[in-house]
């Protein structure tokens, strides 16, 4: 039985030269979190770019039993959830509801069914009403965060790749934002900084530096090994 | 106008706002036809249509003396034209051209105030205006914000490290904007990926118009017939 998702021998160069990932390789099963921890510009965004088909490297990628190749490519879209550091570049429409709709029509759905299922997401990430209408440059951190994870959601993606989800968030929406992704019942990879959001997600991490692969196991061991965290 | 108060006005609930963009659009130009085609407009005229304008405003619940003197705006780029023609001997027509342009600029004033700007768009693409250009549209009224943010980041912390006017002002402001291209340049860079990651094959899947309602017929037909009626006031 193939795994959930298996990563064999990734590698991805930029055009300057750079090696972002080198010969990245481990498993996932559909049961656990997976937390990615390293340092800035160690490949962590990168890797999960490669993980829904947005960038494509040397290695092979399979997630639900699905190769990574050009005809998989809209499914795997579909199952792989990506969540974005920065919620304004991923929130592009004038409005919350076109922007939740963004997705499910791309994948062919009618709109009536699209906006259905809209207004399911956005009530389940606790998104009001009132705001359905409003320019996403309008609402707060955490609203647009949560409109996002929405945008995500409405897909019905087996699996969640979260770009460091805390970013700017105060803690009472961090708490928030945990409370919400511990009822998804999703496996996730979660790549942050933040280790003790990844520890209250996920018992295991894998660690990247300069690309490479340098540590899969238990995120404590991995934290101690690494001194990675920040208020010992 | 502030894009807040733009926002705002636009999406506020009143008769006017609840018209279909496409009605508003078709009247919209239905006016100005008719505005551009009074070649010699009597005051009475003139009177009739910024009275009709001023209605419209009242009945969107629009702040009326703002939205007057924010049409005012037109005024120096027409005026110069209007001198011109002043100028030339012919002050009559001088005024005419002023007076129209500022009746123009009113009207389209109250359209973007009354109308929230993606139903404008989704009217305009209903009218064959091409797809590219109205997402082209959609994009930059999402970012500019977003970017006319950054910049007025990058201003403070201009001023907040001693920054004053003068000669390194303006090798201070070279250096944001070619900071902000190389910005908005990665996050283009990122949005198309964050296009991508939700389905995006190079074409915007668009939810259908609403049906164009018998109401929304007459309302036209009525106005149409106004405009026709004030040329042979």
């Amino acid at each position: 039985m193939h795994p959930f998702l298996e990563v064999c021998g990734l590698t991805f160069q930029h055009l300057d030269g750079t090696k972002a990932l080198d010969n990245v390789s481990f498993q996932l099963t559909g049961k656990e979190n997976l937390a990615v921890l390293g340092p800035n510009g160690s490949g962590k965004t990168t890797l999960l770019l490669h993980l829904n088909g947005t960038l494509r490297g040397r290695g092979s990628v399979r997630l639900c039993g699905l190769e990574m190749r050009d005809g998989n490519l809209r499914e795997i879209r579909r199952k792989a959830g990506l969540l974005f550091q920065e919620a304004d570049e991923q929130l592009f429409m004038p409005t919350v509801l076109e922007d939740v709709m963004f997705g499910p029509l791309n994948l062919g759905w009618s709109a009536k069914d699209a906006e259905e299922k809209c207004r399911i997401a956005l009530i389940q990430v606790g998104v009001p009403d009132d705001l359905l209408n409003r320019p996403p440059f309008h609402l707060s951190t955490g609203e647009k965060r949560r409109v996002a994870l929405a945008g995500v959601l409405v897909m019905q993606p087996e699996i969640l790749l979260l770009d460091e989800p805390t970013t700017s968030l105060d803690p009472p929406g961090q708490r928030a934002l945990l409370e919400l992704l511990r009822t998804l019942p999703q496996p996730k990879l979660i790549a942050t900084h933040d280790v003790h959001f990844a520890a209250a997600l996920s018992e295991r991490a894998i660690f990247l530096e300069s690309g490479r692969l340098t540590a899969d196991g238990r995120l404590q061991d991995i934290v101690k090994r690494f001194d990675w965290n920040p208020y010992p | 106008m502030r894009h807040a108060t733009s926002a705002q006005w636009s999406n506020q609930q009143s008769f006017v706002h609840r018209l279909d963009a496409r009605t508003k659009l078709i009247l919209l130009l239905s006016f100005l036809l008719s505005v551009a085609l009074l070649r010699a407009p009597s005051a009475f005229q003139l009177t009739c249509c910024l009275v009709a304008l001023i209605a419209v405003a009242f009945a969107a619940r629009l702040p009326v003396w703002r939205v007057l003197r924010a049409s005012l705006l037109v005024v120096p780029f027409v005026g110069l034209f209007s001198l011109l023609v002043y100028l030339t001997g012919d002050a009559l027509r001088a005024w005419f051209i002023l007076a129209k342009s500022y009746l123009s600029a009113f009207s389209v004033l109250i359209l973007i105030s009354s109308t929230p700007l993606p139903k404008l768009l989704a009217g305009a693409r209903f009218f064959g205006i091409p797809s590219f250009l109205v997402e082209v549209t959609q994009l930059i009224y999402r970012y500019l914000f977003v970017l006319g943010g950054e910049a007025r980041v990058m201003q403070t912390a201009f001023r907040a490290r001693g920054g004053r006017s003068g000669s390194r002002a303006i090798r201070g402001a070279s250096g944001m904007v070619a900071v902000l291209f190389t910005r908005s340049f990665e996050r283009a860079a990122m949005i198309h990926q964050a296009m991508c990651s939700r389905g995006f094959s190079g074409n915007f899947a668009r939810a259908g118009l609403a049906r164009f309602s018998l109401r929304e017929g007459l309302i036209v037909c009525v106005s149409i017939a106004l405009l026709v009626g004030l040329h042979f006031a």
